[in-house]
């Protein structure tokens, strides 16, 4: 548990709630007065495994809707939720806690306002949640705002990322710390860097099992064992202190021999040979924008490889990932800052400039490259799980000329089938919430919701010009994919308002009403001592 | 062939002065297969201090040399050696594997040297005024400390011992109370130091082939220090007659059983000789004015010319006494410096300091009055090579001699060098965008390497076709050499963190290390 000094919490009107009753899905009127001074509770939705947890900012609590819709509260011992980061497996999170504590234990003190506000504190604790009940208390200091796992899933890896935000330090703190959790309730590792952390790779052993974790930080990189917690190296990135190296992107190349870094606005790559303990730089032809872990295809004889796009350079270089030898120099038009794989693809675009809306596919086995060109820049690319189609949103153009203008300042839905190359953009008539691909039955679909909309468009992406709509019960604000497979979609409702849609059978289901948790009453102080 | 009288003077009293030829320490440039421009301490000092200046009696002013550069890498057959001074570590490369590992020694390492027996590197630390003996393979170190402000090692062709001094010629950075009258001599198996009082401002020390002598000659001085002592003394041998303004000590060679020093001084007419188990201290004949002696690559002869007179001076270094051979230059080309074939058969003679834009080739074969061969280059001559297999040579050519040329000439006021066939001197003068700093050639006399001043490229030379080409690097060039035994080249560079690359001619593939003094700052 940590404690702090709490600023002074001032209590809200309660709400008009006439005009609320009268409306059944309780949509905030922005022109009438509501009174209180925050949401009832969070649109964004927070999907762990089946379930969703559901955060309750006025009432200070934590819903947990399960996957047979049940709504409970999670039991957080009277504290509010301030975060929740969902387990890699599961239905298990870990929510970021903070509730008031008065010095004065003096019975007459109940509510917060009772409490002096000289002698009010806050203290926060990190709570691992399964469904409605708290599993175990987690020991990770409040101010770790990069929550992340190894990608095996046995390990959280936690640490400060060098923007305080709404993070309250008191005492002495080592902010440099990253802290390894081992979610099967093992002992955690901490490790002072001596520079603020930047990022956390993991290396791999032969059994799948994520052995080392190579922190990233400013000039300076440590590798640690999960199983000893031992620092087993540090490179230094500078021989002088006044220099500062911050690494930019960095990915473990060759199995886990290397790890590979870029540094922001240089041209250097940086290879950390992991077993030999040694540093080599080498120049790139330009800044790197991304460096990204390939596996060719068998028909290339099937290594690891390393693909480095440049930002200001139309190429992507793939390397060997174990001799660093140049396999490959592939031309583009443009400079990409996305690349990723799919299958037998390399998959890369811009997403940082108006200026570019080139795809380009490259085929690591026949090293063609073949460009296509969206109508509007691409401001995120999906691909469905079977690898036949990329989706991509569109953003509006900041300027238009010439052909097309009308499109250009219009958000859109780029669809590029894999199989046949045939492409379709289209227009959205309003900024688009978010979407989900889904596959049922061998059909692959995306599921769009739109800004004010009350429908959710379900387009079949083999033939993307006709999209169904969807009725929703009210205009969306977020959607997300359950683990099962059932899409959720929170909606702009003041009471609290989420649709389950199931892509199988075209059911919608509501859960509603959830939001009134807290509402009339006004909670006590916590964990008192008479409690 | 003329035959002079043999002007040869023996005097325990000391004779005329003579002119005293500092030779190159050259043990680390052949191990690496680095041959640096003919040693242009051979015509003058270019090592000398600022008495050395003024007129030989033909006119022209002593000729300098191209210094060679500091921090040469040293290299095993496995392993090269680079010193990072800002740094205070040493690098080790694996060649084959590129594998690079860094181990720390004293403070200012300036130079590394590789024993014979390639087990041992030597790291002169110039800061912490000692060394860091580190064994190749598994890189134990061990210090040994030095008298302060040196500035220069040399090693004996065993490994066996390693001299510091301080040369004139480099930049004085020495603090505190300083006495240029000092050599280091470390024994290197047992560690030992012995520090040893030699003549003021040593100009050049050497070790005798056999390991068992090492020479240190000042211009007054000749000092003598037996290596099979218990405890290695000098013995100080006087060498010029005038003691108030000795001549310069120019050069120092070493008849092959070790057993007489020869020193060339400037302006002299004679060469001083010295008998070093007896330092009985005699001169020969030499011509007028000698700017340069050299050994013939079969070490059975001295070669030296007299520039003043138009000569050249055979002497048989087994008898340095025996009547010399001469051979007459021609009179109108003012050649003071030379360079032999590998096999002796041949000579390239040049002056660095007349500026005359020719050289004449001496065939030992030919018949006498027809050794000499005059050949015109386009520019003036700052250095001379000859390829290991002696079937090419180099010539230099700085930006201010520009010899005959024209202001439009396309060679006019820059770099360059010209390649020579060795067969019928046929040349390819070659410009360069800088001013050339290194040359290595590989054993075999293929090809030869260049690095340009400030150039992140390495010039390659293909001798028998005479012809270039450039590869880039991605710095500039610091410091060239060529594995042994190989043909592998490699190259450091210009780089805060350091550089090098090795490049395989045969295939064109160049592989570059860059951060490896990051290496030193791994904590594992």
């Amino acid at each position: 548990m940590h404690r702090y000094r709490a600023p002074a919490r001032r209590l809200s009107p309660l709400l008009a709630l006439a005009a609320l009753a009268c409306d059944p899905w309780g949509r905030l009127d922005p022109s009438g007065s509501t009174g209180v001074d925050q949401p009832l509770w969070d649109e964004q939705l927070t999907v762990v495994g089946d379930s969703l947890y559901v955060p309750l900012p006025y009432a200070g609590a934590l819903l947990n809707i399960s996957a047979e819709g049940d709504v409970r509260e999670v039991d957080l011992d009277g504290a509010r939720p301030e975060r929740i980061i969902g387990l890699p497996a599961g239905d298990a999170a870990y929510v970021f806690v903070r509730w008031p504590v008065c010095e004065d234990d003096s019975k007459d003190i109940v509510y917060e306002d009772d409490c002096p506000p000289e002698l009010l504190e806050e203290a926060t604790e990190v709570r691992q949640v399964e469904g409605q009940r708290t599993v175990e208390l987690v020991d990770i200091a409040p101010h770790f705002n990069s929550i992340g796992f190894s990608p095996d899933g046995r390990n959280a890896v936690a640490y400060f990322s060098g923007n305080l935000g709404s993070a309250e330090i008191q005492g002495v703190v080592d902010l440099t710390e990253v802290v390894f959790q081992p979610l099967d309730g093992g002992a955690p590792i901490a490790v002072s860097t001596g520079s603020t952390p930047t990022d956390v790779l993991f290396t791999t052993d032969a059994d799948g099992i994520n052995d080392r974790a190579v922190i990233l930080s400013s000039s300076q990189v440590m590798v640690v064992s999960l199983s000893t917690g031992e620092v087993q190296v540090t490179y230094h990135l500078a021989l002088d202190v006044d220099s500062v190296i911050v690494p930019q992107d960095a990915m473990v190349a060759g199995g886990g021999r290397y790890a590979l870094l870029s540094v922001a606005g240089a041209r250097e790559l940086y290879r950390l040979d992991l077993v030999n303990k040694s540093i080599d730089i080498e120049d790139l032809q330009d800044s790197p924008s991304t460096l990204t872990e390939v596996r060719l295809p068998e028909a290339a004889g099937g290594a690891l490889a390393s693909a480095i796009s440049y930002s200001n350079v139309g190429a992507v270089d793939l390397l060997d990932g174990l001799t660093n030898e140049r396999l490959e120099a592939y031309t583009l038009d443009h400079p990409v800052n996305v690349v990723f794989q799919s299958g037998d693809l390399l998959i890369a675009y811009n997403s940082a400039t108006d200026a570019y809306k080139d795809v380009y596919l490259i085929d690591l086995a026949t090293n063609e490259v073949d460009e296509h060109r969206a109508n509007n820049p691409l401001s995120s690319v999906q691909i469905t799980v079977d690898q036949g189609f990329l989706v991509g949103l569109m953003r509006p153009e900041s300027s238009s000329t010439g052909e097309g203008t009308y499109a250009d300042g219009l958000p859109g839905l780029y669809v590029l089938d894999l199989n046949t190359r045939r492409e379709a953009n289209l227009a959205l008539g309003s900024s688009p919430v978010g979407y989900e691909l889904v596959e049922r039955d061998g059909q692959s679909f995306v599921l769009l919701l739109l800004e004010d909309d009350e429908t959710l468009y379900k387009v079949d992406l083999t033939r993307p010009s006709f999209a169904e709509p969807v009725e929703l019960p009210a205009p969306a604000r977020d959607i997300a994919a359950r683990a099962d497979g059932r899409i959720a979609i929170s909606h702009n409702s003041a009471l609290g308002l989420i649709s389950i849609y199931d892509p199988a059978t075209g059911d919608i289901e509501t859960i509603h009403g959830f939001a009134n948790v807290g509402l009339l009453s006004t909670p006590t102080l916590p964990r008192r001592a008479d409690d | 062939m003329r035959r002079k009288p043999n002007l040869l003077l023996l005097s325990p009293h000391f004779g005329p002065l003579l002119a005293a030829l500092a030779g190159i320490g050259c043990s680390a440039s052949e191990m690496s297969g680095a041959y640096a421009f003919d040693s242009g301490t051979s015509e003058g000092s270019g090592a000398q201090d600022d008495g050395f200046g003024g007129d030989g009696d033909d006119g022209y002013v002593p000729e300098e040399p191209e210094a060679e550069l500091a921090k040469p890498p040293a290299a095993t057959p496995r392993y090269v050696f680079v010193a990072n001074t800002s740094r205070n570590t040493v690098t080790r490369i694996d060649s084959t594997s590129l594998d690079v590992i860094t181990a720390p020694v004293g403070v200012g390492p300036t130079q590394v040297l590789v024993s014979e027996n390639n087990a041992l590197a030597v790291v002169f630390n110039e800061d912490s005024d000692d060394l860091t003996l580190l064994d190749t393979e598994s890189l134990s170190s061990r210090s040994v400390g030095l008298r302060p402000n040196l500035n220069t090692m040399e090693m004996s062709g065993d490994g066996a011992w390693v001299a510091a001094w301080h040369n004139g010629a480099l930049a004085d950075t020495s603090t505190g109370a300083t006495s240029y009258n000092e050599v280091s001599l470390v024994n290197v198996a047992s560690g030992m130091h012995i520090p040893l009082i030699v003549g003021y401002n040593p100009r050049a020390v050497r070790f005798s082939a056999d390991g068992q002598r090492l020479l240190v000659v000042s211009d007054e001085v000749l000092s003598i220090i037996d290596l099979t002592e218990p405890e290695p003394e000098p013995v100080r041998v006087r060498i010029a007659l005038d003691t108030i303004d000795p001549p310069l000590a120019e050069e120092l060679v070493l008849t092959p059983d070790g057993q007489v020093a020869i020193i060339r001084q400037f302006g002299a007419t004679e060469l001083v000789v010295v008998e070093l188990a007896t330092g009985t201290v005699g001169a020969i004949a030499v011509g007028d004015n000698p700017t340069d002696i050299d050994v013939t690559p079969d070490g059975s002869q001295a070669v030296a010319v007299a520039r003043g007179s138009n000569e050249l001076w055979i002497y048989a270094l087994d008898d340095i006494f025996a009547e010399p051979s001469v051979v007459v230059l021609p009179d109108a080309m003012p050649f003071g410096s030379i360079v032999m074939s590998p096999d002796n058969s041949r000579g390239l003679l040049y002056s660095t300091a007349s500026g005359v834009p020719a050289f004449a080739a001496w065939d030992r074969a030919a018949p006498e009055g027809e050794e000499i061969a005059l050949y015109g280059l386009l520019k003036g001559i700052s250095g001379m090579s000859v390829s290991p297999d002696g079937a090419a040579a180099l010539a230099i050519h700085p930006t201010s001699q520009n010899g005959d040329l024209r202001g439009d000439s396309p060679f006019y006021n820059r770099d360059a060098v010209t390649l020579i066939d060795m067969g019928d001197y046929f040349t390819n003068p070659i410009r360069l965008t800088a001013k050339p700093v290194e040359l290595a050639s590989t054993s075999d006399g293929a090809l030869g390497f260049i690095t340009l001043e400030d150039t992140p490229s390495l010039l390659q030379l293909d001798y028998s076709r005479l012809i270039h080409d450039e590869i880039p690097l991605s710095s500039a060039a610091a410091h060239l050499g060529v594995i042994p035994e190989s043909q592998t080249v490699y190259v450091s560079q210009e780089h805060s963190l350091g550089r090098i690359s090795f490049y395989t001619p045969s295939t064109g593939q160049l592989q570059t290390i860059t951060g490896f003094e990051l290496n030193a700052a791994i904590e594992r």
